[in-house]
């Protein structure tokens, strides 16, 4: 064994367990940091109220991370969020019942997700600028459907998804934890997950080994969308209104956490845990800006150049590497 | 029909494919004319016009970027950053030239950080223009706060956009035709223009070839900054007011306009005839459907749908052509 071989694989092998600890300790450290400058920061009220109210960005975050990894992105996931939400208060609101009504909701996403899937992989056309026609389409119902207002969805049961609690946890933390540890195996130690991550590292060899890219394809995009909906359940349950700005924007600390979490834009890789703690990450700085008083435009200035920076130090990490 | 489109093409040197866009235009123009009753009238035309031209403008700037096979999705940001920063200069006192050649550079140096993030640094570029425009977008909020005023009271600056020739036709018309003629002939007469063609078609390939490849996709980038900058001037100068909200539905309607009008999502194929006809049906489309009584946010939806519907019609016709 000569000496390069010796360095590339203790390189590959720094570089394989760390990801998952530096973030672990970039949050630790956030968290730290803005709780020194900010005691409003550091209550148990506001860091409790931060992450029930992250869990829905948890939730989107781990579908868009699956379908980054088969190589898809998906920009329509914040449009969903919304539509979701003010399809099932529109249908509550003309008298369905509140399981019909929340079927429609998820019917809604699913539908649109099947439509992204359909035409992208038929056509084979770039995923972002599909999902961008789609995210207009989903917006514009949104808001013909409501005039632009909210709709008020008082309801127990739907309200128990967000707000309800089992023993001290909050439901919705139990949902996104159950979530990401199953879909975590479903991603790593399933054959279901590793033809998915073949499919997104290339797709012409998947092919001919013979995956049917295109179904698998499918299968994520539309996960991602079905995520993305319930979602959207969960945002209209932490408010109790169904509206069209729910998710409005919320593309970009998705994509920054799952991003930061490990995934490559070009696809193959990724890490659903990875993308939670990235998730986490982005609630600290949105949440920790706000307790400085930092106003909200400010704020959408930064998620841009958070966005920026993540992904062009990870080009460069990757370039280095090869 | 078949023979009219060859002669139509070699006339021309336009693709055929915007002769059946302007053929559904037409049917367009009638249908809405016997439906409403406002819609068949000067006066509406004219408001036609002057909106869909600054919609064009911004469309044949993010033509070129797309026709090199990258995108630019921070035109939103961009319209909106410079029209708020116009309000700005007007309270410094600063000369009109001087605002607008600022702006214009504004613009270019935008397309340029553009180019630099996706050609220098190499981000996927539809990731870095969406963390531009959003920078953009909310630098245009803040600054519309901290200066507090969106009016400019200025009649030389508003002549800019709002004059009409003989009182009839909308003088962003004219500007919209010059910019398309001279972008025309660039991209069919000059070295540069070729290359776009060239490199959409495949980087790779015309890079071996001996076009600088990175360079022709950073150019494109700064025109399609430019050319949205100079959009903001002319919308800003037309309503006399600059602010953040200005820019919003332009970087999806100039990518719709331009799919719709032909050009190919990898690039490489499309042409400029056919995206002036789209800019004329998509402002036909959204003004026609507000008068039948349809709320505004319809064209949201009208908008993503002709995105899908065309990339689909695009692929196939492709697919066809490549097949025969």
């Amino acid at each position: 064994m000569n000496d390069a071989l010796i360095v590339r694989t203790a390189a590959k092998r720094r570089a394989g367990i760390p990801t998952t600890l530096i973030l672990l300790i970039a949050l630790a450290a956030l968290t730290g940091g803005f709780a020194a400058v900010s005691k409003d920061f550091y209550s148990s009220y506001n860091l409790i109220s931060m992450v029930t109210n992250m869990t829905f960005l948890g939730l989107t975050a781990i579908g868009f991370c699956i379908n980054l990894v088969a190589g898809e992105v998906d920009i329509s996931i914040g449009a969903n969020i919304a539509l979701t939400s003010c399809v099932t208060a529109f249908a509550y609101d003309v008298g369905l019942p509140i399981g019909v009504a929340i079927a429609c909701g998820l019917l809604v996403g699913a539908l649109l997700g099947s439509l992204n899937a359909l035409v992208i992989t038929l056509f084979k056309v770039n995923s972002l600028i599909v999902t961008l026609g789609t995210m207009s389409i989903a917006q514009g119902i949104a808001y013909t459907m409501t005039h632009g207002l909210s709709i008020l969805i008082m309801e127990d049961t739907l309200g128990f998804f967000g707000r309800g609690s089992v023993g001290p946890v909050p439901f919705p933390i139990l949902v996104l934890a159950v979530l990401t540890i199953l879909f975590t195996i479903l991603l790593n130690s399933t054959k279901l997950g590793r033809t998915v991550k073949a499919v997104g590292s290339n797709p012409r060899v998947a092919f001919l080994s013979g995956i049917r890219v295109n179904r698998v394809k499918f299968f994520t995009i539309t996960l991602c969308a079905v995520m993305a909906s319930i979602s959207g359940l969960l945002i209209a349950s932490l408010s109790a209104v169904g509206m069209p700005q729910h998710g409005i924007g919320q593309e970009f600390p998705i994509i920054s956490a799952v991003i930061l979490g490990g995934a490559s834009l070009s696809g193959g890789r990724g890490s659903v845990i990875g993308s939670i703690i990235g998730i986490l990450i982005m609630a600290v700085i949105y949440n920790g800006l706000v307790m400085l008083n930092i106003p909200s435009y400010t704020v959408e200035m930064i998620r841009g150049i958070i966005l920026i920076l993540i992904v062009a130090s990870y080009e460069i990490r990757d370039r280095r590497r090869r | 029909m078949g023979r009219l489109k060859a002669f139509f093409e070699r006339v021309s040197g336009f693709s055929a494919n915007g002769l059946q866009l302007l053929l559904v235009y037409l049917v367009m123009v009638v249908v809405f004319s016997l439906t409403t009753s406002q819609y068949f009238s000067p006066t509406n035309f004219k408001l036609m016009a002057s909106n869909f031209s600054i919609g064009g403008i911004v469309a044949l700037g993010v033509f070129f970027p797309m026709l090199a096979g990258v995108f630019d999705l921070s035109l939103s940001g961009v319209v909106s950053a410079v029209s708020v920063l116009i309000v700005m200069f007007f309270n410094a006192k600063l000369p009109i030239p001087l605002i607008v050649l600022i702006c214009l550079s504004i613009g270019c140096a935008v397309g340029a950080l553009n180019g630099f993030l996706t050609k220098v640094v190499g981000i996927n570029p539809l990731i870095s223009t969406i963390g531009t425009g959003s920078v953009l977008g909310g630098l245009a909020k803040w600054i519309s706060t901290a200066i507090g005023s969106e009016n400019i009271y200025s009649a030389a600056f508003q002549r800019i956009g709002s004059t009409f020739l003989w009182k009839q036709i909308p003088l962003l018309l004219i500007y919209m035709i010059v910019l398309y003629v001279i972008a025309a002939l660039v991209l069919r007469h000059t070295t540069f223009g070729r290359a776009i063609f060239a490199v959409g078609g495949s980087f790779e390939i015309a890079r071996m070839a001996g076009v600088r490849s990175a360079r022709v996709q950073f150019l494109t980038y700064m025109i399609s900054g430019g050319m949205a900058a100079l959009a903001a001037i002319l919308l800003t100068s037309q309503l006399a007011s600059g602010r953040p909200e200005f820019g919003s539905t332009f970087t999806l309607d100039a990518i719709a306009v331009c799919v719709l009008g032909g050009l190919l999502l990898g690039g490489g194929k499309g042409d400029l005839f056919g995206l002036f006809v789209a800019v004329l049906l998509l402002g036909s489309i959204a003004n026609g459907l507000i008068m039948l009584g349809f709320p505004f946010q319809i064209r949201f939806i009208v908008t993503g749908s002709i995105l899908i519907v065309s990339i689909v019609i695009n692929e196939l016709r492709y697919r066809r052509a490549r097949a025969a």
